[in-house]
């Protein structure tokens, strides 16, 4: 099994922590006490998180309609909405992100000892690092692609586009999670709790990225408004038009 | 071979080639196979491309080598073929370019990294790279082109070992998003750890397109006086009628030509998605090959160092840098016993807790007794670098440990030291030159330290002397004058600061001191070295070896720069004594002055200042009793803060921030006035649905309830039906709360819900969570449902109508 492990540097900046922050479309600066909480619990997250990431390639050995088999890969990717989006792959990237365990060891101690309101920043800012932590993995796994000539498709997670959080187990031993520490609780919950799986197809024929173009989508997920299970919930002004065919 | 290529570089702007891939592809290169391997059964193919490009205009171009190191065609299977893919590949070109245009040989990454990172060592991945470059240079190419790496660790390896292998120019290039590497490295910093690793051109290619690379190309110039190099892409492609199309056109790519040369730029090429007509375009925008002039070199000197994120700058004009001290095992009996067990968590903690207090360089001494500090030192150094921005300053005159240390770092160290002893000089200053570092110069030889400052002038000119004839420039040299113990020299210590005003106004090179040698064996440390420095200071000490833990050393820091004149318009004073700290724009906390001491609360609260709150309520109490200080005091504060965040007018932060502000009022009002009970609005048992583990939101509507008074009890998270039932029949709940943020958990809300319903149907439940919704609340038989906190507020209130004060 060909799995890479890399440790990732973090370099967090303020603008990646706000929408953590849920902080909506009010304009202006923060105000001062926020700021000084985020100032502490950057440092904080920066000096606690061990960030790592696994990268594994794997051939793609049929594509059906809702289901992607690998090549010497117990995974199976499934559901329409993700599967849709493998169509014209002929091979997938699996990735997995991880801050370490002291980041849940810390939130677990904020939220004994400390006020509501520290947990939810140093959370936020523990949000923002994971994710920036996997944007940097899928930064080095597009290299790749593109330089195989190919075209990266977006990211994809177990638990989104209809494929069940119940593959999370199979995931995480496909591309041997344990050696960062990954494990799956009984519920198929990734722990550490900041960690992250997803794919990225290798597409034959250029394919957009939907994250690219943060203009049209402020949010930081890798989703588009269609496939994301917020989409209901989501007050942001700015969200993509769901168009014809929404269920809204 | 062709004329010298820096040579012509530095006289002349020339035109590169453009994408290679894509240009295979149209020759037939077909889906999925191996470019370099394909290239030796259609030579002619590939040198079809080459020939394009040179018709076009090239004056450069490159091998089909990017992926034809040793770990890359291992991937294939070819690893052992990397001396004949290399070879050819230059040959094909050459008998292309033939003089009429210079052989670029092309490396790229190995897809692997370098240790931190990844599991490469230094040298395994020098081998790589110094096979793939011999190789290149065997088949004729005129300069080795390091292209498309995005991490400082690599490209420092692979142009070690580009120069350690071939006697070829080596360019290197790096590719940009939003100004930093993929592993946090900006222009300045790649421009100041290249440039002293003695690569001969530096710059970007690839990234987000030519626009961006303008803003990356204006900051190379500023820091480097190397030539430099652009190789933008034709953007991002797109599927349009079934063809891969990318966005910018000859003409578009044709408009950034002149701006890219203005900037200083002396080879401009494309990458992926060009052809050879966007070449072509962008040679005839230039209306001159005269490459822009450069900058000068800076007057006095300044030594730059950096991390592979940050870079430092010493120097007369600068701010007087400090060095933490405290990572050294002789001077601490706690850093020895961590450096034993290779306890990296503490000694990253100390190097963290420096930084806060106000260090730029952490000094990392690793010489521990009976320890092996060849082993040692890298280690160090990778788990600091790893960990923390700052550059290092190697501490360490053990030859074979320092070599290691340097091979590990990837940035631009300092090497702490070297001395007027020959044998000292021979042995540090060859590595300071291979691998790109600044050197500290102690004025002592092998007879010890003079006592006089002119004598100590006399051993910083020899060192800096011996230094240039090995090729190090006088920038990367600093001196410490060294001090003596107070305790047993105390006349000495004005030689020390004599010495520094000499080396600064005869050699002007950078000076630093141990500072914390003054005040050895002696009570009080701090008060000596604190008054050394502010002497130092002023005849021109520009760096500090100190411990920046200790209060006094930090502000005479401080002050001592404003004093000297190096802090401009008094910025870092400012900034440090907390007037400026908080960024302009940013709203101060408003004035308290003569406010009516229930407005006072109710401000206080809302802007979250919890440590001002329980004496606002203390002066509340002298006149009002404690429901009242409540309900116009604290519960007004909270209703403006929720329904300033129901109208999107606050943060959720700050609203949170009031009610842990409001917390401390009703903590304070509980626990003073156990008799006057506050009012009590009701009991709420909240918990996360069983197999969620998320609790975040579940915490901050607790937090709310509580702050508005009500007596909430929290199962915690991951909480069974069960758990549910049996503590509202406990506590006797009026609510009972459920959260859960994934869809797969929310389906355990149902099964809680059926239960309460049969077993305590008068019990109200209400759900929340991020992927709950109306719709989902209503359909579980739910009996309300709270999009956030404020909302699941006004629910429990309308749910427990009944004060019971």
């Amino acid at each position: 099994m060909r799995t890479k492990i890399v440790n990732l540097p973090l370099l967090l900046n303020r603008e990646e922590i706000y929408p953590f922050l849920n902080i909506g479309p009010i304009s202006g600066p923060l105000p001062a006490n926020i700021h000084r909480l985020v100032d502490t619990y950057v440092k904080r997250v920066t000096q606690l998180a061990r960030p790592q990431g696994l990268i594994r390639v794997c051939p793609i050995n049929s594509t059906t309609r809702g289901r992607v088999t690998l090549d010497d890969a117990g995974l199976v990717i499934t559901g329409a909405g993700a599967t849709g989006h493998f169509t014209d792959c002929e091979k997938v990237t699996l990735l997995a992100a991880t801050l370490g365990p002291r980041i849940d060891q810390c939130l677990a101690e904020l939220q004994q000892r400390a006020g509501a309101a520290d947990a939810f920043i140093f959370n936020a800012v523990a949000a923002a690092a994971a994710e920036h932590t996997i944007e940097t993995l899928d930064a080095l796994a597009v290299q790749d692609i593109r330089r195989g000539a190919y075209y990266p498709t977006a990211r994809f997670s177990p638990g989104y586009g209809g494929w069940p959080l119940e593959s999370q187990q199979e995931f995480v031993a496909c591309i041997d999670g344990e050696q960062i520490g990954l494990s799956v609780t009984p519920h198929h919950l990734l722990q550490p709790v900041k960690s992250i799986t997803a794919v990225i197809g290798w597409s034959r024929l250029p394919v957009t990225r939907s994250y690219e173009q943060p203009r049209e989508k402020p949010c930081r997920s890798p989703l588009t408004c269609r496939d994301c299970p917020l989409k209901e919930k989501c007050q942001n002004p700015m969200r993509e038009p769901l168009g014809p065919g929404s269920d809204l | 071979m062709m004329a010298n290529f820096i040579t012509t570089l530095q006289n002349q702007v020339l035109l590169g080639d453009g994408a290679m891939g894509t240009m295979l592809v149209e020759q037939g290169l077909p889906p999925g196979e191996n470019p370099e391997l394909w290239m030796i059964t259609h030579p002619q193919a590939v040198q079809e491309v080459s020939r394009a490009y040179l018709t076009a205009g090239s004056q450069v171009l490159q091998t089909n080598t990017f992926g034809a190191s040793a770990l890359k065609l291992g991937e294939y299977g070819a690893a052992r073929r990397v001396e004949e893919i290399n070879k050819k590949a230059a040959q094909l070109v050459r008998e292309v370019a033939q003089d009429q245009a210079f052989v670029a040989g092309i490396m790229g990454p190995s897809g692997q990294f370098p240790a931190p990172l990844g599991t490469l060592d230094w040298t395994e991945l020098v081998e790589v790279f110094g096979r793939q470059a011999q190789a290149l240079e065997a088949g004729g190419v005129d300069f080795i082109f390091l292209e498309t790496f995005s991490d400082l660790g690599e490209i420092r390896a692979a142009l070690f070992a580009a120069k350690k292998y071939t006697r070829l120019p080596v360019a290197c290039s790096l590719t940009y998003t939003k100004g930093r590497t993929l592993t946090g490295t900006s222009p300045r910093v790649a421009a100041i750890v290249l440039e002293a690793m003695g690569a001969d051109c530096i710059g970007a290619n690839c990234s987000t397109g030519a626009a961006e690379l303008l803003a990356i190309m204006e900051e190379y110039r500023q820091h480097t006086g190397l030539p430099l190099l652009v190789e933008p892409n034709a953007g991002m492609p797109e599927l349009i009628n079934g063809q891969t199309i990318f966005k910018e056109t000859p003409a578009d790519m044709a408009r950034f030509a002149e701006p890219f040369r203005a900037l200083g730029v002396n080879l401009l090429g494309a990458c992926c998605g060009s052809t050879p007509a966007h070449i072509k375009a962008m040679g005839e925008a230039l209306t001159s090959r005269q490459p822009a002039p450069r900058r000068e070199q800076s007057d006095p000197p300044v030594m730059r160092l950096a991390s592979r994120s940050r870079a430092v700058t010493i120097g007369s004009s600068e701010l007087p840098v400090l060095i933490g001290e405290r990572i050294n095992p002789s001077a601490r009996k706690a850093v020895a016993a961590a450096l034993k067990q290779q306890d990296w968590d503490f000694i990253i903690q100390e190097g963290a807790s420096q930084l806060e207090a106000g260090a730029q360089l952490l000094d990392l001494n690793t010489g521990l007794a009976g320890g092996d500090e060849t082993r040692l030192l890298p280690a160090g150094v990778q788990q600091l670098q790893m960990s923390l921005d700052c550059p290092l300053v190697l501490d360490c005159t053990n030859p074979a440990a320092l070599e290691k240390g340097l091979q590990e770092f990837q940035g631009k160290a300092l090497i702490n030291s070297v001395n007027g002893d020959e044998k000292s000089l021979r042995a540090i200053l060859p590595l300071a030159k291979k691998y790109g570092a600044a050197v500290l110069g102690l004025t002592l030889n092998e007879k010890g330290i003079p006592a006089g400052a002119e004598e100590r002038l006399a051993i910083a000119t020899e060192i800096i002397a011996t230094a240039e004839s090995y090729g190090l420039p006088r920038e990367d040299i600093i001196i410490d004058c060294l001090v003596l113990t107070a305790a047993t020299s105390p006349e000495m210590a004005m030689e020390t600061v004599r010495a520094i005003s000499l080396v600064k106004e005869h050699l002007g090179v950078g000076t630093v001191l141990g500072l914390s040698n003054v005040s050895h064996g002696l009570p009080q440390r701090s008060w000596l070295n604190a008054a050394f420095l502010s002497l130092t200071l002023g005849a021109g000490l520009d760096a500090a070896i100190a411990n920046p833990l200790n209060q006094r050393i930090k502000e005479t820091m401080i002050a001592g720069a404003l004093l000297t004149g190096r802090d401009q318009g008094a910025r870092n004073y400012l900034t440090q004594a907390g007037k400026t700290a908080v960024p302009a724009g940013v709203p101060a906390d408003q004035d308290r002055g003569q406010v009516e001491p229930k407005t006072a609360l109710q401000r206080a609260i809302l802007q979250g200042q919890q440590e001002i709150v329980v004496p606002l309520v203390q002066k509340l109490l002298i006149n009002n009793d404690v429901l009242s200080v409540i309900n116009e005091g604290i519960i007004p504060a909270l209703e403006t803060i929720g329904g300033q965040f129901a109208r999107g007018e606050a943060y959720l932060p700050q609203l949170i921030l009031a009610g842990d502000a409001a917390k401390k009022a009703f903590t304070y009002l509980k626990d003073n006035f156990p008799r006057q009970k506050a009012a009590q609005g009701g009991t709420i048992v909240i918990g996360t649905v069983k197999g969620d583990i998320h609790d975040i939101g579940k915490n901050i509507v607790t937090a709310l309830l509580e702050n508005h008074g009500f007596r909430v009890v929290d199962l915690g998270k991951s909480v069974p039906a069960e758990a549910f039932l049996e503590a509202a029949r406990q506590e006797k709940a009026d609510v009972v709360a459920l959260s859960a943020l994934m869809t797969t958990t929310m389906v355990e809300m149902p099964q809680v819900i059926d239960l309460l319903k049969k077993e305590l149907p008068e019990v109200k439940v209400i759900v929340g969570g991020a992927v709950v919704t109306a719709a989902y609340a209503r359909e579980i038989g739910a009996d309300g449902y709270g999009a956030d906190a404020v909302e699941a507020v006004h629910l429990v209130r309308k749910f427990c109508p009944e004060q019971k004060s």
